[in-house]
């Protein structure tokens, strides 16, 4: 039954992992903690981005302008109009989150007649303007210098708490996103992707449906954003470029698109490589060059795919 | 789909390639592993280090790391801090602001007593504020800029290198005497370029308040941008006197110059960059290229200050990296040879007990001779120099000549002005 | 006072045609988006700065060999990256396309780090080109004249090679239609691969052009990328005219941009862009699949 080995694995893989992220938490020492945090934050990211690009077949290269339009407008909110304190840390998120579905609806709405090669160049250009914008507006983003001062959320300044609370978050977040993943909504969604055409046919408003997709994720990139202004006390236009959104796209794809958890198996392989190899070598860039070439050329279905073959071997 | 795919093309070289990736991955995880488990010699004095090693600022980051290692080596092969070695923590942030910040927490969750940091200004700016959260002393070796010892200046930070004003006022206080007053400006777009531009202009006007900038004839150009034909065409038909280009940097400064010589630009006006001196920013520079008309400042000049200790210094380093030494170099052995004293100084492992030993503690600089961190703002007393771009045979790079050297006391803020500075933040 | 600033836009505009015409060509003939286009790029500069440099005392001499040795290395270069890397990837899915290339610019920068170091390198301009030019009453310096004149040259040996040779046939044919053209006996592996040398033969020659000008710099490779991409998707992905129409539209959008809003040249390129597709979804000449 190849349909149930991916389920079962599954089940295993979440207790496993929610287990080694308790035990992280409770026993961790400080580095490994700032370390999972790190890896925490982008795992979300890496998540949302692959609602757009797994789920509904849309290759988005401006995710990274709602990951920091989420971490931007909560600093700024905290920075230059002091919203500190639980209270205003709360509030600044919301609208953090808000500002973010409101640029991913105008930018959805331009985009969203085009597909393929063009979505990918033009989510490209519009997420380049954000970055300008962050990069030009000075006063308000702090520019090139970085928005630096964010006060985060009383309480949550000691590397223990904070990861504990974000890896609550973290896990509540992709539970709400599996369950998305396995809506209705969800499976039109994957419709789609295979066969914009038919979907279209049998009556399936194919780019609300699309649209809804784009806002959504944007909404839990903006998510986020948020965590890292906290995590950082500041941000930096560099989490708008291309690049973080590039690095988001390898982990999804280096983890397994067609995977709900791949992301996560990515994000966690990318952000360990990045740690790691540095230690080993001083041409590291070269290293996670190759392994990205290997495991694509060697597992172009993602690192998950290699375990539920091995896992299908084992069944014979 | 791609699962069907996965399956046609793993098939030959799937299992060497995934035996090979998994090696990698577990010693990726090992290594972390041996960080975590902190593996090291217990009565070592561990200093952090974080450094831009790869990404755009790599050739920075890479001097100044060299140059701390430089001293590291130099103080532990006689005999350490009161006989206790030191050992450097070192990192590459990638040029990445939010990579220098969690380094800095690593290093610091790992034991380091502080952290020296051979990184650019924003890099320096995620890292200042991690500082100040965890009362843990940062040196910055690479960042310029200067709200980092003013408006957002702190008790744990602090800066050996030159503050940028040094770059810009004797500059502009130069220019201002010449009776020229019609000004084209053309830099990279980026705060730090702004800042320079802004300042250097406001100096200028201090001296010459009818100095201005011809309309239309302000440009700002990408990072990167090595295409200047169009700009310097502009900029010919607006007929300026003096082109100011200070905030282009690395390669557009270069691709400017060897376009502006094709143009001729610079036979008709006068050039004035504030930080050619600094050998990275000339890095790549041609004696063709460099006109005698333009005026510049630097905080390690070429050819290199004729005295012992800088000659001592040269050699040394270019026999140890066997490349030449720049502005981050001398600042990063400065800051290790700094550092070290203060901890001997303060007698004992303490980080508070550190900085009242620190401040007003002075060192001999390679080529600026004495320097003092100053209390106030934890600035160094380091100075300028400057001159005119001409070439540098002896050591095959641009570098200036007409030297003179003007003393920090010419530039930097008084303890009022730092004062009302951090009171009044426009960060 | 404009023609001058039309000439300099020209020049931009030849240079950023030679870097994205290949780029255009692998995606209109493979459908294969080659992100780490600028990598070759890069990589031909510091390979042409060393022969310029190292070859020959006499730098016009070595410059002259880079010119002609260059491109045809990186086009060898290029044949075996198709052959190890994207000859498997043809029919994969585009993420996975993708996920190579960037491999490749970590490798391609971290080799110009080990090789060449961090400085920046450069040559000087061949002193055959150092006098200006007058032409139509404005000075324009020599090698401006040759970069313009290298461009128009090659554009018109890409036209003559895909509209007037057995070969040119075939690469229309299997950009027109893939699936046909295979099904015909195109011999497809051959054909993809002389496409990829081609199109990295032509990014070898605008790295080595621009060298004296622009000096060979780490990091070059992500603007180049970026430039190139923009020409092509301006353009319309697989038109090589379409590259050549918006490489002139980017020039002269540049070239006047700067006289009327000097503060935002950061922005053109991508303003640019996203109108041109919000427009033409396609770009200027590009079919929609």
């Amino acid at each position: 039954m190849p349909a149930s080995s991916p389920a079962r694995l599954r089940h295993v893989g979440t207790v496993l992992v929610l287990a080694a992220g308790l035990a992280i938490g409770v026993f961790g020492r400080e580095t490994l903690l700032v370390q999972a945090t790190d890896i925490l934050i982008f795992a979300l990211f890496a998540l949302s981005l692959n609602l757009v690009v797994g789920q509904s077949g849309m290759v988005s290269m401006c995710h990274a302008a709602f990951f920091a339009t989420g971490g931007y407008v909560f600093g700024v909110l905290q920075v230059k109009y002091g919203w500190t304190g639980v209270g205003g840390a709360a509030a600044a998120a919301v609208l953090a989150i808000a500002a973010s579905v409101l640029l991913a609806l105008v930018i959805g709405l331009l985009i969203i007649r085009v597909s393929h090669a063009y979505f990918i160049m033009l989510t490209l250009a519009l997420g380049q303007l954000v970055y300008i914008v962050i990069w030009k507006w000075h006063s308000m983003t702090g520019g090139d210098d970085g928005l630096i001062g964010i006060a985060g959320v009383p309480g949550l300044q000691d590397a223990r708490t904070f990861y504990m609370v974000a890896f609550v978050i973290v896990a509540s977040c992709t539970a709400l996103l599996f369950t998305i993943a396995r809506s209705a909504f969800g499976h039109t969604l994957t419709a789609i992707r295979d066969n914009p055409l038919r979907a279209a046919f049998i009556g399936v408003p194919v780019r609300l449906f699309r649209l809804a997709a784009f806002v959504l994720a944007a909404s839990f990139a903006a998510l986020a954003g948020v965590g890292q202004a906290i995590f950082h006390r500041g941000m930096f236009p560099s989490s708008a470029s291309f690049i973080t959104s590039a690095d988001a796209l390898v982990a999804v794809v280096l983890g397994g698109t067609q995977w709900f958890f791949g992301p996560i198996v990515g994000a966690i392989t990318f952000k360990i490589l990045t740690y790691g190899l540095p230690h080993l070598t001083d041409y590291w860039l070269s290293c996670l060059g190759i392994v990205i070439i290997v495991v694509a050329l060697s597992l172009p279905g993602g690192l998950l795919s290699l375990v539920a073959r091995i896992d299908s071997r084992w069944r014979k | 789909m791609s699962i069907a795919s996965s399956r046609q093309s793993g098939r030959g070289r799937g299992g060497l390639s995934s035996i090979r990736f998994a090696g990698l991955l577990v010693a990726g995880l090992t290594s972390l592993c041996a960080t975590v488990a902190g593996v090291r010699a217990e009565d070592a004095i561990k200093i952090g280090v974080i450094t831009s090693r790869t990404g755009v600022f790599a050739l920075y980051g890479t001097a100044g790391e060299q140059g701390i290692r430089l001293a590291a080596d130099e103080i532990n092969k006689s005999g350490g801090i009161k006989g206790k070695q030191i050992e450097l923590m070192l990192a590459d942030t990638n040029s990445k602001p939010e990579d220098a910040g969690r380094l800095f927490r690593e290093q610091t969750a790992q034991g380091a007593f502080l952290v020296i940091g051979a990184v650019a200004s924003a890099e320096s700016a995620a890292a200042s504020t991690l500082a100040k959260e965890n009362k843990v002393p940062f040196f910055t070796t690479g960042g310029y800029g200067r709200f980092l010892t003013e408006d957002a200046g702190h008790r744990y930070f602090f800066r050996l290198a030159m503050n940028v004003r040094g770059f810009y006022t004797p500059l502009a206080r130069e220019l201002a005497k010449k009776p020229l007053r019609k000004y084209c400006t053309i830099n990279n777009d980026y705060e730090f370029a702004r800042d320079l531009n802004r300042s250097t202009l406001a100096v200028i006007r201090e001296g010459a308040p009818d100095v201005s900038v011809l309309d239309g004839c302000e440009f700002w150009v990408p990072l990167g941008t090595t295409d200047f034909a169009s700009y310097i065409t502009a900029i010919m038909s607006k007929g300026p006197e003096v082109v100011l280009f200070s905030g282009l940097v690395g390669p557009s400064a270069r691709a400017f110059l060897a376009q502006a010589k094709s143009f001729g630009l610079f036979k008709i006006v006068l050039g004035a960059h504030a930080s050619m001196g600094n050998p990275a920013n000339a890095a790549g520079v041609r004696e063709k290229d460099i006109p005698g008309n333009i005026f510049t400042a630097g905080d390690y000049p070429y050819p290199p200050v004729d005295t012992p200790s800088n000659m001592a210094f040269f050699k040394s380093y270019k026999e140890r990296w066997n490349a030449m030494p720049m502005s981050e170099s001398a600042a990063g052995y400065t800051t290790m040879k700094f550092v070290a004293k203060a901890i001997e100084k303060a007698g004992k492992l303490d980080r508070e007990a550190f900085i009242m030993a620190a401040e007003g503690l002075d060192i001999e600089s390679p080529a600026a001779g004495r320097i003092t961190v100053r209390p106030f703002d934890h600035q160094s007393t380091q100075g300028v120099w400057t001159g005119n771009l001409a070439w540098d045979a002896k050591d095959d790079r641009a570098g200036m000549s007409n030297i003179g050297f003007v003393e920090s006391a010419e530039f930097l803020p008084s303890a009022e002005e730092v004062a009302k500075l951090r009171s009044s933040p426009t960060k | 006072m404009l023609w001058l600033q039309f000439m300099s836009g020209l020049q931009s505009a030849a240079i950023l045609f030679l870097l994205a015409a290949g780029l255009s060509i692998i995606y209109g003939v493979c459908h294969l988006l080659n992100i780490a286009h600028g990598s070759f790029f890069m990589l031909a500069m510091f390979l042409a700065y060393s022969i310029t440099e190292k070859l020959s005392s006499n730098s016009d001499a070595g410059f002259l060999v880079a010119l002609l040795v260059v491109p045809l290395m990186i086009a060898i270069i290029g044949i075996l990256v198709e052959v190890l890397i994207f000859r498997h990837l043809y029919k994969a899915d585009v993420l996975v396309q993708i996920l190579p290339s960037i491999g490749l610019i970590f490798l391609a920068a971290d080799l110009v780090r080990g090789v060449w170091g961090l400085e920046s390198r450069s040559i000087d301009t061949p002193s055959w080109f150092s006098e200006p030019v007058a032409v139509m009453g404005a000075y324009i310096p020599g090698y401006y004249l040759f970069i313009i004149g290298t461009g128009a040259l090659v554009s018109v040996l890409v036209w003559f090679l895909v509209n007037r040779t057995p070969w040119g046939l075939l690469v229309r044919a299997t950009a027109a239609n893939r699936d046909a053209a295979l099904g015909l006996g195109v011999n497809a592996r051959w054909m993809f691969t002389s496409v990829f040398g081609l199109s990295t033969w032509l990014v070898g020659l605008a790295g080595v052009l621009i060298l004296p000008l622009a000096g060979a710099n780490p990091g070059s490779d992500l603007d180049a990328s970026v430039d190139a991409f923009a020409v092509v998707v301006i353009g319309g992905l697989g038109s090589i005219w379409g590259a050549l129409a918006a490489a002139l539209l980017i020039g002269m959008v540049k070239a006047f941009g700067i006289l009327i809003v000097p503060q935002f040249t950061i922005a053109f390129v991508f303003i640019l862009m996203a109108v041109v597709l919000l427009v033409r979804p396609a770009g200027l000449f590009g079919k929609l699949s």
